[in-house]
């Protein structure tokens, strides 16, 4: 894993609740390559945007605990201190969130709060403004020299997604971190983004984090895949090995509840159950409450990680059929 | 924005020209004769006749009511019957006296509100956090008038550090202004609080984090600046109520400002004095309610947009 650009280490993520440790992360370990396009998928709640927001430290929560090791380009960013993260934030790693209309603040012009971006990393005011209407050129916003001036409110969710796109790139981070960043848009612009993300990929050779519930998005964008479930990690290998050979039972069973894989009836396939709030320690595995094929060791033991073939694992008592 | 002020400032005068009526009617349906009231009750009734001639009160109320509007509109605010003078006069003495005061205290307010308000929100749960908090919520519950009448009985009588009333040296400001602002300055630190608490829980503000900004600018450039919204509308509104406030404190202090100038005239049903006072303290309301309108404006393009005038 020389090349790796970013390796979590048996991250676990605990919030300190009334009725003890919740557990919001446990023991995950993942690593993304340079130029690699990961994509961590899993329903809401499972773990996935604490994954994200503790790669780049920026709970305000005062109550978690943090375990384990987060390495990007070797530093460890679980014991960074503020300035370290300061320094990493923008320029080594960008985040763009899930929902653009209010991921920028109203009271500054688009444009501004691009510049502010480039200002932090050094830039004079009158290049820093020149960069921006370049970056919003970069990722399709028409007529940028005037767009440059509007307030957030003045732009559609799509144009505000760019902005964001635009200003998280402008330091050219090495990683980009997109919380379901399409989310709350419309398809039809949901997959001009995916476009502008995957051609900055290819432009810049910046790796990207995707962490998104949409199997869709995953198969249009991603290399690699990570499946979590009630914050574990259960499966993680390429996209097509994920698709083709689905194997954790949960990695089935979400790819089998997808609209277009019906049963005969016409009714769309579900899980039955809801995920688990995870409270203290806990033994056995954590699906097996929702298992269709869970054992009596599946509540028991802690369920072990079988290799499945080059970089395809997964957590499961299942012996793998070769 | 042109249009938007227009229009404010028209609700505004509306407000002042109901208030006005309303303080005239009130005086007038208060039982006693004012011309009794300056006179000795063995001056003659013809006498009486006569002075009530003089002042007016024997025209019909709608009357009397435009011709005492008619005046301030010249500038004339009519003439107290019991100390035989001008209003306008008397406002010129009083009115500097308790802008001075409130403004001090306003000052004060803002100064130790603002930044213990954002300390406290950003420094949570902390021991910082409980001591303002706790003091602060102590403050915010104890009445003015009752602060100035401890303020005076520790530092005055007990310690004798400085002057329990008057109106002259600096250290006469030190109670009266120590009492007004404690209320509300506790108030307005657990307001700010609350504002930079919900800002930041705001988006915005991780985006700021996220795109690598130091600790120290996002902490100003997004949190302060977007709770200052809030803020500012709050100080704005609290202007009249401080001058409320100032009423109580001057009479307390015994300070000659528009305060003790409207009890004196209350308790000697001096109307000229009591209309033209509630007056002005409703045009200040009026304006301060515009002012801090504007001024949203300015600090909020959201607003700016919804008023319609665009950029």
């Amino acid at each position: 894993m020389n090349d790796a650009l970013l390796e979590v280490n048996r991250l676990s993520v605990g919030y300190k609740v009334e009725d003890g440790w919740l557990s919001a992360v446990h023991d995950v370990s993942f690593a993304i390559r340079k130029g690699e396009f990961f994509a961590l998928v899993g329903e809401s709640g499972c773990g996935k945007s604490t994954i994200a927001s503790t790669i780049m430290r920026l709970s305000l929560d005062h109550n978690e605990r943090l375990e384990g090791e987060v390495r990007f380009e070797g530093h460890d960013l679980i014991r960074a201190t503020e300035p370290e993260m300061e320094a990493i934030r923008g320029s080594g790693i960008g985040m763009i969130f899930q929902n653009p209309l209010d991921s920028l603040n109203p009271v500054y012009t688009v444009g501004w709060q691009i510049d502010e971006a480039l200002r932090a990393g050094g830039m004079d005011a009158r290049s820093a403004r020149k960069r921006t209407v370049e970056l919003m050129e970069a990722v399709q916003i028409p007529d940028a020299a005037r767009r440059a001036n509007a307030f957030p409110h003045e732009l559609s969710g799509g144009m505000r997604q760019r902005v964001m796109i635009a200003m998280m790139l402008s330091r050219s981070p090495r990683l980009l971190i997109a919380d379901e960043p399409t989310t709350a848009l419309d398809v039809t612009v949901e997959a001009q983004i995916l476009e502008i993300m995957k051609d900055m990929r290819d432009r810049t050779g910046a790796s990207v984090l995707m962490i998104t519930h949409n199997f869709g998005i995953v198969a249009e964008t991603a290399d690699h895949v990570g499946i979590m479930y009630a914050g574990e990690l259960v499966e993680c290998g390429s996209v097509y090995e994920i698709f083709a050979r689905p194997s954790h039972p949960y990695s089935f069973a979400l790819l089998n509840a997808l609209p277009r894989r019906r049963k005969r009836d016409g009714r769309i396939q579900t899980i039955e159950g809801t995920v688990p709030r995870i409270l203290g320690e806990s033994r056995g595995c954590r699906f097996a409450n929702r298992c269709p094929r869970a054992m009596d060791c599946c509540r028991t033991e802690a369920p072990p990680r079988r290799e499945l073939g080059a970089d395809h694992w997964m957590r499961c008592h299942l012996e793998v059929n070769a | 924005m042109g249009r938007y002020c227009i229009k404010k400032l028209l609700q505004g005068l509306l407000m002042i020209f109901t208030v006005s009526v309303l303080v005239f009617l009130m005086l007038h349906m208060m039982p006693g004769d004012p011309v009794d009231l300056m006179m000795d009750r063995k001056v003659d009734a013809s006498k009486k006749e006569a002075m009530r001639v003089q002042y007016g009160f024997d025209k019909p109320l709608p009357e009397q009511y435009f011709n005492w509007l008619g005046g301030i509109l010249h500038g004339d605010f009519g003439t107290s019957i019991r100390m035989r003078q001008p209003v306008s006069k008397l406002f010129q003495a009083r009115i500097p006296v308790t802008l001075e005061l409130c403004g001090i205290a306003m000052l004060l307010e803002l100064v130790i509100a603002v930044p213990l308000g954002l300390l406290s929100a950003y420094k949570k749960d902390s021991l910082f956090d409980r001591i303002v908090m706790s003091l602060s919520l102590f403050f915010a519950a104890i009445p003015s008038f009752w602060t100035a009448v401890m303020l005076i009985l520790i530092f005055g009588v007990t310690l004798k550090w400085l002057p329990i009333s008057g109106f002259g040296s600096p250290s006469n400001y030190v109670l009266p202004i120590a009492a007004m602002v404690m209320g509300w300055t506790a108030s307005s630190i657990r307001m700010t609080k609350t504002e930079v608490l919900d800002v930041l829980r705001e988006k915005y503000v991780l985006t700021a984090y996220a795109k690598g900004l130091p600790h120290r600018s996002v902490m100003v450039r997004h949190v302060l600046r977007n709770a200052l919204i809030l803020v500012t509308v709050v100080v704005f509104m609290s202007i009249p109520w401080l001058i409320g406030g100032a009423v109580i404190i001057e009479n307390i202090f015994v300070i000659p400002g528009m305060g003790s100038l409207l009890t004196q005239a209350i308790l000697n049903q001096d109307f000229a004095v009591v209309q033209a006072c509630v007056l002005l303290i409703a045009v200040l309301t009026v304006i301060c309610n515009l002012m801090s309108d504007i001024i949203t404006a300015i600090l909020d393009p959201r607003i700016r947009a919804s008023m319609g005038g665009g950029e």
